[in-house]
């Protein structure tokens, strides 16, 4: 008997232990870390991250995330500061940002977004906008297939300042070039 | 036991023995932390070059990683199979998230990496449905979510079980001791482990404590034991070539100790067995078998100087004993040569015309004189036997024949006192045995002479019988048997003793020396036989003795003239057309030989030395020489030798019969060998003369 629920009580353990390995991410937990990953793995000339002493992360339009975005960068830092995040619905909230996470809400107005955030130092990343990449942005996070993907403007970037590491360029689903003015 | 068994061994395989132990020990234990060392050498650059591989790819995936898996699966997948090929020992890789699960995976078995991609089509339609046998196919697909529209989850886990690559992060690993962890790591690796894992963690380089993935390599040490296998063969070729070279020098060493024990042994045999004590055993270096042969050899010196001092006392001591042994022969000679004289007189007188007081007076004196020579004859024999110089002669004889001679020569005292002798032979006997006719007559004529004095009134028996026959061998019992005053029991053992008589009254009564049983006994001893005794007192005795002979292959004797025939058929009337001649100085012995020469009807002419006969043999014919051997001027083997080498044919074959007065050793040969045909020893018996002259005269 005894044997019996030492038997019973491993049992339980094991399960345990192995459910606790499972993990499975929501679309936005997924939008989350990319985000956090492009914030680790952009480089930021060394002036401009001087002056601050957090990196700002600013979400424009109707918040996605939720509680998960603030879950993940929690005590993480990208380019060696602490992320702050910042949330707001004009572009004046969010002034200050180093990363702009423009949400699927804004799509209508974005091409005057990206053309105030060109060439400012600043990081943007679409969430799933169309020709967000081709009007300038650096970063669009899409589902091809669903599957997340994410495409690359790297003269966007260029232009912004932003040194994108090599090993992210890999992961890209693909690059885009800016549409002729 | 094993003690024991290391003591019997040769000194050869005790010094190889030795030997090998200690080069094959310290071999074995140069050879062990050889390989101690390059197994930890060898591990630490593969544990750094593994490292270094992770590190590697744990660089390339960060951002991979860092996504958790999210994106881009197959390219981590494509980076694994660009990198990890190259380097053949890696069996398995893969690239572990934050949250421990795997994201890319590595097998060495699976290398086509064109399924790859095909595989990333196929999931991406549907992974649920649509499963190949392809790489992907080994990852099963969990928890597809379709609530998150056709997303999938992140969680792939190996069919081989991912708990085996289980990522230990820094935190749990680095924290304590690493060295010795590693130490551990490799014993266990060293007996049990076919591969060596490597978890490389990718740090965060925001924030150290961070890891952002773990880098699982794991490696096949097969190569590295196959290395091993590879030493081993080297190191047995080296061990035999050591093994050879240590055995070939333990030779060597081995030599220069045991070569020279050996032949020390060989010495002390050789020495040993040929009594050559001036043998000495060469020295070579100064170790302590040199100093061994050098004690030897002082030894052997002292034992050599000893024994010529031995020798020298031995020879001085021998010398004294043939003194003794010369003066003894010379004495009795010197006494025979007048007692000849004595008994041949008397004999002559005895045959003249006497009165009966004269008569008797006579009978007395030859009486004395013969009893006398008896006296002087046993001391002789018994100084020769003690001495050892009683020697046997190998003739062919006739025992019977033997007997009859010795009953006709001496039956005259038995006849004077009344006892009836008689002969009992048996015709079984063989008459073709060697031996010595001689002593066998001397044992005989004394059993016959002692029955004789003893025996008063009845007779005497004597006679042969065959106890055993072979082809080549045969035993004669000769018995004497007397119906005398016979002997007590108890005094059996006495009368074979020197010097002893039954009785100590018997001396004064029968007289005799008491030696002549004695001597029969040593004669019958020395010739291998036994005496036997068998008596009562008063009821007579037998004396008997047992011989063994060898049987003579070649012939049978000759049947020669009976001499009772001869005594019975008188003298041959023939005689006197015969010649003897007689070379002999001695005045007395002319007298006697003259005379009984004449009493036989030869005609005799007298020379008084060697010379003087060779002279007279040129001159005349004669029919036969009796020699004295020791006379003046010429002695009797130089004539006879001057005769046999230097006369014309018929006069040199001329029959010679050597009369000598020593009756010692060597003397027969010494005549014979000087070319005489017989010799007769002083003081003779006359029958016993007769004989061989008859026979010689005749045989011409």
């Amino acid at each position: 008997m005894f044997r019996f629920f030492i038997f019973l009580f491993l049992t339980i353990v094991f399960i345990g232990q192995s459910k606790s390995v499972k993990a499975q991410y929501t679309e936005y937990e997924i939008k989350g870390v990319m985000v956090y990953t492009f914030a680790k793995y952009v480089t930021w000339p060394k002036n401009i991250l001087n002056r601050s002493k957090v990196l700002v992360l600013g979400i424009l339009g109707d918040d996605p995330f939720g509680q998960h975005i603030d879950r993940i960068i929690k005590n993480r830092k990208a380019n060696g500061l602490y992320i702050e995040i910042k949330r707001g619905k004009t572009l004046k909230d969010l002034k200050g940002s180093h990363i702009l996470y423009i949400c699927n809400s804004e799509e209508t107005g974005i091409k005057s977004i990206i053309e105030e955030y060109k060439s400012k130092y600043i990081l943007t990343i679409g969430d799933g906008i169309n020709d967000f990449c081709k009007l300038g942005g650096i970063f669009n996070i899409e589902y091809n297939d669903g599957k997340p993907v994410f495409y690359i403007n790297l003269e966007a970037a260029s232009k912004a300042g932003l040194i994108i590491d090599t090993r992210l360029l890999q992961l890209a689903e693909g690059f885009v070039i800016s549409d002729a003015e | 036991m094993l003690n024991n068994l290391f003591k019997k061994l040769p000194i050869k395989y005790k010094l190889v023995f030795v030997i090998l132990t200690i080069s094959l020990l310290s071999f074995f234990v140069s050879f062990t932390i050889f390989i101690v060392y390059d197994f930890y050498s060898f591990h630490s650059k593969l544990y750094k070059e593994i490292t270094q591989l992770g590190e590697l790819i744990g660089n390339n995936n960060a951002v991979f990683a860092n996504m958790r898996g999210i994106i881009a699966k197959e390219s981590a997948q494509q980076n694994l199979y660009n990198v990890l090929p190259s380097t053949s020992h890696i069996q398995y890789g893969s690239i572990f998230d934050q949250n421990k699960e795997v994201q890319a995976y590595y097998d060495r078995n699976f290398q086509d990496s064109s399924l790859l991609s095909i595989a990333g089509t196929n999931q991406s339609k549907n992974p649920k449905t649509e499963k190949s046998d392809d790489l992907f196919g080994l990852l099963q697909l969990e928890d597809f979510d379709e609530e998150l529209g056709g997303m999938y989850s992140t969680k792939l886990e190996m069919v081989l079980d991912s708990s085996d690559y289980q990522p230990v992060y820094k935190a749990d690993v680095q924290e304590d001791g690493k060295t010795l962890r590693l130490f551990f790591n490799y014993v266990n690796m060293f007996f049990i482990a076919k591969q060596m894992d490597v978890y490389y963690p990718v740090i965060d380089p925001d924030d150290e404590n961070r890891v952002l993935a773990t880098v699982f390599l794991q490696s096949d040490l097969s190569p590295s034991y196959e290395r091993y296998s590879q030493y081993l063969k080297i190191v047995s070729i080296i061990f035999l070539i050591t093994f050879a070279v240590i055995y070939l020098l333990t030779l060597f060493v081995q030599k220069s100790i045991s070569i020279p024990i050996s032949e020390l042994t060989y010495a002390t045999l050789k020495i040993a067995k040929n009594n050559d004590y001036s043998y000495r055993v060469e020295e070579e270096g100064k170790d302590e078998v040199a100093l061994l042969a050098n004690s030897f050899n002082e030894m052997i010196a002292k034992i050599e100087t000893q024994n010529v001092e031995l020798v020298k006392a031995k020879d001085k001591a021998e010398s004294l004993a043939n003194a003794k042994a010369q003066f003894l022969s010379n004495m009795t000679h010197e006494i025979r040569t007048p007692l000849n004289g004595v008994i041949g007189m008397t004999d002559i007188l005895l045959g003249t015309k006497l009165d009966k007081k004269q008569q008797e007076f006579l009978g007395i004196v030859k009486f004395s004189a013969k009893n006398l020579m008896v006296i002087i004859n046993d001391v002789l024999d018994i100084s020769k036997i003690n001495a050892g110089k009683m020697t046997f002669e190998q003739e062919t004889l006739d025992i019977n024949h033997l007997l009859k001679t010795i009953i006709a020569g001496n039956r005259g005292e038995a006849d004077k006192k009344g006892l009836r002798v008689t002969l009992n032979v048996s015709d079984e006997v063989p008459k073709n045995l060697l031996g010595d006719s001689v002593r066998l007559s001397q044992i005989v004529l004394n059993l016959f002479t002692n029955a004789i004095k003893f025996t008063i009134t009845g007779g005497i028996i004597i006679g042969s019988k065959l106890i055993e026959k072979t082809n080549r061998e045969a035993v004669i019992r000769v018995f004497v048997k007397d119906s005398g005053v016979g002997i007590a029991r108890e005094n059996f053992d006495l009368v074979f003793s020197e010097f002893s008589q039954e009785r100590g009254d018997t001396t004064r009564k029968f007289g005799g020396t008491g030696l002549g049983l004695s001597i029969c006994k040593k004669l019958v001893e020395m010739q291998g036989g036994k005496m036997f005794l068998e008596s009562q007192m008063g009821n007579g005795s037998t004396f008997s003795f047992e011989l063994k002979f060898k049987i003579n292959q070649e012939k049978e004797i000759k049947r020669v003239i009976d001499p009772e025939e001869i005594l019975n058929n008188g003298i041959n009337i023939d005689n006197n057309q015969k010649i003897v001649l007689l070379a002999e100085d001695n005045e007395v012995n002319q007298m006697v030989v003259e005379e009984l020469l004449g009493q036989w009807h030869f005609n005799i002419e007298v020379a008084e030395n060697g010379q003087e006969a060779v002279d007279m043999l040129k001159e005349k014919h004669y029919d036969l020489i009796l020699m004295d051997v020791h006379m003046p001027e010429l002695d009797g083997y130089s004539a006879a030798k001057m005769i046999r080498d230097d006369m014309p044919s018929p006069k040199k074959d001329i029959p010679i019969i050597a009369m000598t007065a020593a009756a010692m050793d060597g003397e027969a040969e010494k005549c014979l060998a000087a070319g005489m045909n017989d010799y007769i020893s002083k003081p003779f018996d006359k029958n016993i003369l007769y004989e061989k002259i008859v026979k010689l005269i005749n045989s011409q």
